[in-house]
């Protein structure tokens, strides 16, 4: 009898790591509920503005264009780390150009489960000369795409400062992603 | 009798459009309708380093810059030295720079299948906030050569400082037919 219980509560024990490394593999499988978990909402973006795309796909390899810091109202975060941004703001704005650019790949794929990985971001920070933080501030937008994607979310990367940039957004950042098929 | 005449125009102002629509896909020949004459560029890297390097149907790009004649580039920093429309300008120079790199790189243009990706650096003091429209003028011209096969993934970005002090640096990718 209790030769029983004790394989019974093996059993049950032995079905609840199942369960929850099935759930850990739902997570790395499923980057569209893990946005929804995050009470990430994806907009549409519009077309680009000029003679170019938001992203253009070659094979399984998708080439997304720079994107910025765009707010839920539609506007962008405006200004220069180091003098009107401090470090905690730009690491913010890192995260949100992240959700831009994951809506400009949801736009071009269709599924964001069908990613592969993210293979290469260059992630640029619109600084005063003496900042010297970018890789910490490129982290906000780093951590954002292990958290929707995973181990497939890392990524070889480039952080770099820059005098100047479009708009005099606080950040831009490129990608390249792979697709499975 | 009528009908038939109607008939035959009809598809002979057809064919006379497909030929049309096979003149536009030209880039060669679009480049020559734009007026546009690529200089044969010997060595276009002072270093280690070349051109153009492809990878399967990928070509990789240096960075170019608005060469006026050879050796002559455009120089000044944009917002100080240049303004929009001279920075606008340099980027469409850039263009020509480009095509000439590729061209040097791949022999025809026409087995170009499409621009992928491009980088477009402005030279430019800290206020500046239009890079993206001076990219534009690069931007642009690959349309005007390629049609839609011209656009492309792009960044648009500022830097403090480029070689020689050009106001603006491109470089690119470009997939081929074959």
């Amino acid at each position: 009898m209790k030769k029983q219980f004790t394989s019974i509560l093996f059993i049950l024990l032995l079905s609840l790591l199942a369960f929850h490394s099935a759930n850990a593999q739902a997570i790395a499988t499923n980057p569209e509920a893990r946005i929804k978990e995050l009470g990430i909402k994806l907009r549409t973006p519009g077309p680009p503005s000029a003679n170019f795309l938001g992203a253009v796909r070659v094979g399984n390899l998708v080439y997304l264009s720079g994107q910025g810091p765009l707010k839920e109202d539609g506007t962008f975060m405006i200004g220069k780390v180091g003098k009107e941004f401090n470090f905690d703001e730009a690491k913010y704005a890192a995260r949100l150009t992240g959700i831009n650019l994951l809506e400009s790949l949801k736009a071009e794929v269709g599924n964001l489960n069908n990613v592969k990985r993210i293979v290469k971001v260059l992630g640029m920070v619109n600084a005063v000369p003496e900042f010297d933080n970018h890789s910490q501030v490129i982290n906000g937008f780093s951590d954002l795409m292990v958290e929707v994607f995973g181990e497939n979310g890392k990524h070889a990367r480039s952080a770099i400062g820059l005098g100047s940039l479009p708009r005099n957004i606080p950040v831009e950042i490129e990608m390249i992603v792979e697709m499975k098929d | 009798m009528k009908k038939q005449v109607i008939f035959i125009v009809l598809l002979f102002s057809l064919s006379l459009l497909g030929e049309n629509y096979v003149l536009a896909q030209d880039p060669e020949t679009r480049i020559k309708e734009l007026g546009i004459k690529l200089r044969a560029r010997g060595g276009n890297s002072s270093g280690s380093f070349i051109g153009v390097v492809r990878v399967g149907n990928l070509v990789y790009l240096s960075g170019q810059g608005p060469l006026i004649e050879d050796g002559k580039y455009i120089i000044g920093k944009v917002g100080k030295e240049l303004n929009f429309e001279q920075a606008k300008h340099a980027a469409r120079l850039t263009g020509i720079s480009m095509l000439e790199a590729l061209k040097a790189g791949v022999g025809n243009l026409n087995n170009v299948k499409r621009i992928v990706k491009v980088l477009g650096v402005v030279n430019a003091v800290p206020e500046f906030d239009n890079h993206s429209q001076v990219i534009n003028g690069f931007s642009d011209l690959m349309v005007e050569v390629f049609g839609e096969n011209g656009k492309h993934a792009r960044s648009a970005i500022g830097l403090g400082s480029l070689p020689r002090n050009i106001p603006v640096e491109v470089e690119m990718i470009v997939e081929m037919k074959n």
